[in-house]
């Protein structure tokens, strides 16, 4: 971003833009004092969410770098708009990461009418369920927990409360006593952020290599990586003193 | 040979993945995004040809892995892409001669100028007088040699853990890309590139039937296996199907990654976000500068990193050639240390992985090739023992490996679906996911369509395909070109959805079809009965 591009606009483009990035400015502010309080936000964004991604994250992404100005093409004309729902009873569930699911759901508006109009209904539950296999069979739960939604709720994060196991989920209607499932997703097997545990014998040899692969999963500030043309890794170096002492 | 890589004390893989999305606007004059192939076409790829060749003239042996994108090949072949990248060039080379004119007297300025007059005029000859428009020759030619050995990735780099319960969906971008790599290089590949890395348990199932024989992994992919690997990342290991998979040493991949630690954040390297389209009066540079309103980069970038200050020092592509030469000597001896240190214990020579964006050589990092050129001549000229190789040439020498299954992993930011999966791309999903059951549907509905109808199953098979590139949502997550990806991946499900809405009604508008496979014209042979669906 530029404060040449931003002089560039007219107010009412940049106060469009101070509105779609909810900068806060002063209803009688001077132009060049918008500009400058629009080009500090979005550098402070703009350097937010760089420093927020890892090298290679931040690297990748030079590849779609061919202007400064880019953030602000405010529309193309022949915007397209997809439509919030398809019309269908469907719950997918998908994996983000070891400790995180991403859920989107939708309800057709048949059954919701009908839950609408049954006296009983009290609301909508989001039921995770642990499985100890990837089945939704009589014996496989293992544990649960409900988040409650509603009718307009259409996606959904959720924190798992174990690694390396198997999820699933379901929406139930709440009628009276009752819970009516609607929906069930897919099975998911979540995933570790560890390194397993060796079942034999302690091996030297085997950790230090696991300890020289690097084992934590904060890839952008690896130890090791901050050296001088003639200076060896400092992981490098504190290994293969270990590695003298034996 | 394989007796040498036996007796090493290390070997090096180093992997570049070469990709971009597809980008082609034929209904525009010009179009800013296109830019993304001309920069890297001039700044990475023909830059990166000039190297090997120059290794090859002067007899120096090297070796690289390079995954080349189908999405990327396609532009390469593309006629109204090659022809606007020659046009692009000569836009280059004409405001060259302005800067010459202007920088008269600037004796430091016309040096580098002067360096961006030979860049472009070796980039316009090589591309016209020496590939003939087509520089997928000229990466045929060093994987003939054995120099390269050129894999691929999925048909539009879909980031494959966020469609892992649509494994026939998986299953077509192997095949695709597999399909269009053979076309290409007439050979089929033995690696294959998990787009972003990214790998989730069972993936390997949709990769055997096809002959893969391996793929990378990060290191925490790797690390976090079902078993803990005997050698960490230093040997790849085997999934249980027979699936190799090597992980990423991160040690080297940070050397060359990152501006802060690594090589390319030295004072004396080009310094990237400086731009003449933004330094110079709009008055002058507008011709060349200026899309839609916007200022944008024109390539001509004058300064040095210089360090944290907004004072650069005009860059000198001399003291820029002789630090790429001595990081290229560092790295090395880096290596060198590393496997001294870690082949103390392993009971065969440790495997250092490097992967890396192809494109961060050249286009982020300017002197990137001529750290390549330096290694590769380091490598030969220093009295060592190690050795380049290139994960086949690894496996027949080590065909027995630890036998155990990688963890979900990617290389992205935090390690796993973060960046494809966030608060402000989850959306896609619902409608990508939406159209892949759709695309079977229609299979089912019209398993023999002909004329009209085959041109738009086709198309709509296209359009799902072009829907799913990881690009868009890593776009829309970093930041830099937002309203651009959202467009791309909402009309490429809007036009999926039009045509099977039409296929539907039966209505469908040949006018209308005829403008989309114009502009939308990637796999020209594909058969959208490929998405029948079938028991995996």
């Amino acid at each position: 971003m530029t404060k040449d591009r931003l002089r560039s606009l007219s107010y009412n483009e940049l106060s469009h833009i101070a509105d779609k990035g909810n900068i806060n400015v002063l209803q009688d502010m001077d132009k060049e004092s918008l500009v400058s309080v629009i080009f500090e936000a979005l550098e402070e964004e703009r350097l937010d969410r760089e420093g927020n991604n890892n090298l290679t994250i931040q690297v990748e992404a030079k590849k779609f770098a061919v202007s400064q100005d880019q953030e602000l093409f405010l529309d193309f004309g022949d915007n397209v708009e997809l439509p919030d729902r398809y019309q269908e009873t469907r719950l997918v569930l998908m994996l983000r990461d070891p400790s995180w699911v991403y859920c989107y759901w939708d309800i057709e508006d048949r059954v919701l009418d009908e839950l609408k109009e049954n006296r009983e209904y009290s609301g909508l539950i989001l039921r995770v369920t642990e499985l100890a296999a990837p089945d939704w069979g009589n014996d496989s739960s293992v544990d649960w927990f409900d988040i409650p939604i509603q009718f307009g709720d259409l996606r959904r994060y959720i924190n798992l409360p174990s690694e390396d196991t198997f999820y699933g989920i379901e929406i139930f209607a709440l009628l009276g006593e009752k819970e009516a499932l609607i929906v069930r997703s897919n099975i998911i097997e979540s995933s570790r952020d560890y390194v397993a545990q060796f079942p034999g014998k302690e091996n030297t040899n085997r950790d230090l290599l696991i300890k020289l692969s690097g084992s934590s999963t904060d890839i952008g500030s690896f130890p090791g990586t901050e050296y001088l043309e003639t200076d060896s890794p400092q992981r490098i170096l504190t290994i293969a003193g270990e590695v003298e002492k034996r | 040979m394989a007796s040498r890589i036996e007796d090493s004390k290390g070997l090096t893989a180093l992997v570049l993945h070469a990709h971009l999305p597809y980008v082609r606007h034929p209904e525009y004059d010009r179009f800013l995004e296109e830019n993304w192939l001309f920069e890297a076409l001039s700044e990475t790829y023909l830059p990166l040809l000039r190297v090997f060749r120059g290794l090859e003239r002067d007899g120096i042996p090297f070796r690289l892995t390079i995954s080349l994108s189908c999405t990327l090949t396609s532009m390469l072949e593309d006629n109204l892409l090659c022809e606007r990248y020659v046009k692009h060039l000569d836009r280059l080379l004409e405001l060259n001669e302005r800067e010459l004119i202007r920088l008269a007297g600037d004796e430091a300025g016309l040096k580098v100028a002067g360096m961006y007059r030979d860049l472009y005029r070796s980039n316009r000859k090589d591309f016209l007088d020496f590939y003939d428009g087509n520089i997928l020759e000229g990466f045929r030619h060093f994987h003939e040699l054995g120099n390269l050995e050129l894999i691929t990735t999925t048909a539009t780099h879909a980031f494959l853990p966020m469609y892992r319960e649509s494994p026939e969906m998986i299953r077509n971008q192997v095949i695709i890309a597999l399909e269009n790599h053979d076309r290409l290089f007439k050979a089929m590949p033995e690696g294959f590139w998990l787009p972003e890395c990214g790998y989730f348990p069972g993936l390997e199932d949709l990769l055997k039937p096809y002959g893969i024989k391996y793929f990378f992994s990060s290191a925490h992919g790797v690390l976090h296996a079902d078993d803990q690997p005997e050698y960490g990342v230093y040997a790849p290991l085997r999934t249980p199907n027979g699936i190799a998979v090597f992980g990423r040493d991160r040690a080297a991949s940070n050397a060359i990654w990152s501006a802060q630690a690594g090589f390319p954040g030295h004072a004396d390297y080009r310094e990237f976000y400086r731009d003449i389209g933004f330094d110079l009066p709009e008055e002058y540079i507008a011709p060349y500068a200026i899309d839609a309103g916007n200022r944008v980069n024109t390539g001509f970038k004058y300064h040095a990193i210089t360090g944290d200050t907004d004072q650069k020092e005009l860059y000198d592509p001399e003291k820029g050639l002789a630090r790429a030469r001595i990081d290229a000597r560092t790295f090395l001896q880096n290596r060198i240390r590393q496997c001294d240190t870690i082949s103390e214990l392993m009971d065969r020579p440790p495997l250092i992985v490097g992967l890396f964006d192809a494109e961060l050589f050249g286009h982020w990092w300017f002197e990137g090739p001529i750290f390549l050129d330096a290694l590769f001549r380091e490598f030969h000229a220093t009295e060592h023992k190690l050795m380049q190789v290139t994960p086949s040439e690894y496996l027949h020498v080590w065909p027995h490996l630890q036998v155990t299954r990688p963890a979900f992993s990617s290389w992205g930011d935090k390690g796993y679906g973060q960046v494809w999966l966030d608060g402000s791309n989850d959306w896609i999903y619902r409608h990508t996911h939406k159209i892949v059951e759709r695309m079977g549907e229609l299979v089912d509905r019209f398993p023999d369509g002909k004329g009209l109808k085959l041109r738009t199953l086709n198309q709509a098979a296209r359009e799902l395909l072009l829907s799913q590139a990881s690009d868009w949502p890593f776009i829309i997550k970093t930041g830099t070109t937002v309203p651009y990806a959202e467009r791309r991946v909402k009309s490429h499900i809007s036009n999926f959805n039009r045509i099977y809405e039409s296929l539907c009604r039966n209505t469908v508008k040949t006018e209308w079809l005829t403008k989309l496979e114009k502009r939308n014209n990637i796999f020209k042979d594909i058969d959208y009965r490929i998405f029948r669906k079938r028991r995996l």
